[in-house]
């Protein structure tokens, strides 16, 4: 199966980790994703102004995209790697399915473009791999189960919230801890899981993502977590480098180690998986120690 | 008139507003001089290639405001235009010994490709038809080599800054995209560098000096006889 695929910015930038990954699992788990040829940014945030139009053409223009190379691939399906490029793509397709007549005026304007015809589906890489190829084929396929490998799936607002763009139950989602025991890791329930990580607050007001992160991580280390996972590529810069800033003010005892779910994926599931290992040294430790 | 003797058929534009009557099949550059303007400013090589003719233009019972070269571009009957000699567009003055190839390089001499909101208008602007919107977006996610390429065509005529509602002055970041591309990514032209070398190492000092001392009849004559590939 070949899938349209959008990267987005972060993905090639300060997310290149995760792409590199997922694409790498995609292949071990018998699919693929097909980059489109050209795109544009996702948007960045879905402006919830109802009458401005010109901040949904980033979208749009992505959206026809994926059309143009689902006619080509014979399917409908466009899958992203980053929550928010998930959540803005999503939440315009559904304002276009609810709004004909703003689908209409958008078309108008872009007269260089075909028109967008409203039928794209937009998937995050996680809802393909638990909806599309199944826990079943991805136990089938692990190499290196994460035995005794106590993992705290993160993650984060923008695969849940709004509602209405939601694969996974909102309050309790279990799909990327459903994937993690495929992997034979066990998941370790944080509460805190689906807050927001101060997201772009980042750039204008750092302490407020430090008190976010301080909540997320500290929870998290109570509960004996040995990594954190997480899909989203902004959640994993801000707890990361949001746990250094914490660690040197003395607000948190040590730093655990945030990475992406598809790098665990590799870790599991490839033959190859010794660069990673390199990489996370205390993941290979954990798993001789526990005699994983 | 010349053209009326040779019975060229004449159309209507009107520069600035003024009709004029001018002979079809002119070029807006050509048509203006026609009209009794003269170049001081806003023409230089008059082939495309240099970028100081940009014009908007509008034609007849047509809503849109086009745009175009004055030199690439005839006449039509009806056709309104001005030129635009000059862009005055904020031009980033960087040290390019002190620049990088990082995701942000771009992003950092010209913050404001962050807030393009991909609405193609620059494209549609572009009288060298560049995909401009497109190596602002690759600049943006700091695909340097992509932005190079895509905008390897530019004149620096500056419509799309023009037309840009970010504000965006993309001919620059493409310049500067350009700089960076040949300056960090693409692979160095060793030829030249030799070339270089040899003649620093007087391989034509004898040559130069017998033309020196040569009379310009004499040089000419060596110009019709010289071997050419």
């Amino acid at each position: 199966m070949e899938y349209p695929y959008y990267p987005g910015c972060t993905l090639k930038t300060t997310g290149k980790k995760d792409e590199e990954a997922a694409l790498e699992v995609a292949k071990l788990l018998e699919f693929e994703l097909k980059e489109l040829p050209t795109w544009t940014c996702c948007g960045v945030v879905y402006n919830l102004t109802s009458d401005v139009m010109a901040d949904h053409l980033s979208a749009t223009r992505t959206l026809i995209r994926a059309q143009e190379m689902g006619r080509e691939l014979k399917t409908n399906k466009l899958v992203t790697l980053c929550s928010m490029c998930y959540n803005v793509l999503k939440q315009v397709n559904l304002m276009y399915k609810k709004n004909p007549d703003k689908l209409n005026n958008i078309n108008l304007f872009m007269d260089t473009e075909e028109d967008y015809l409203g039928n794209v589906e937009i998937m995050h890489f996680l809802e393909v791999l638990y909806k599309d190829i199944g826990l079943e084929k991805i136990k089938e396929k692990v190499k290196t189960p994460l035995t005794n490998l106590k993992v705290d799936p993160y993650y984060g607002c923008m695969l849940l919230r709004p509602k209405n763009i939601a694969f996974d139950d909102q309050d309790a989602p279990h799909v990327m801890g459903d994937i993690l025991s495929a992997l034979g890791a066990k998941v370790i329930e944080n509460p805190m899981t689906v807050e927001c990580c101060g997201a772009h607050q980042i750039i204008t007001n750092k302490e407020a993502v430090l008190d976010c992160v301080q909540r997320i991580v500290k929870t998290s280390q109570s509960k004996g977590a040995d990594v954190i996972v997480t899909p989203c590529p902004l959640c994993q810069y801000n707890l990361t480098t949001g746990q250094k800033s914490l660690f040197e003010k003395g607000k948190i005892n040590h730093q655990t180690p945030v990475i992406y779910l598809s790098e665990l994926l590799i870790i599991s599931l490839s033959d190859n998986n010794e660069n990673y290992l390199k990489d996370y040294k205390f993941i290979k430790d954990k798993l001789e120690e526990r005699g994983g | 008139m010349l053209a009326e003797k040779n019975q060229i058929p004449l159309v209507s534009v009107f520069i600035m507003g003024k009709e004029y009557k001018v002979p079809s099949g002119l070029t807006l550059m050509k048509a203006m001089e026609y009209a009794g303007y003269r170049y001081t400013r806003g023409a230089g090589c008059r082939a495309g290639f240099c970028g100081a003719c940009a014009t908007i233009y509008r034609l007849k019972d047509d809503y849109k405001l086009k745009s175009a070269l004055a030199c690439q571009t005839t006449v039509d009957d009806g056709m309104y235009l001005v030129q635009l000699p000059f862009t005055p567009a904020n031009k980033k003055k960087y040290d390019m010994e002190k620049l990088n190839i990082a995701h942000n390089a771009l992003l950092k001499e010209y913050p404001e490709i962050a807030r393009c909101i991909s609405c193609n208008s620059c494209t549609k602007v572009c009288p060298q038809e560049l995909k401009v919107m497109d190596y602002v977006q690759a600049s943006l996610r700091g695909d340097i080599e992509k932005a190079a390429i895509l905008s390897f065509d530019c004149v620096q005529c500056g419509l799309c800054a023009f037309r840009c509602p970010a504000e965006i002055t993309q001919y620059h970041v493409g310049q500067l995209a350009r700089r960076l591309n040949g300056k960090f990514v693409a692979p160095k032209a060793i030829h030249t560098e030799e070339a270089v070398a040899k003649l620093n190492n007087g391989v034509s000092k004898k040559e130069i000096s017998k033309l020196k001392i040569l009379k310009l009849a004499e040089i000419k004559d060596l110009y019709k006889k010289r071997v050419t590939e």
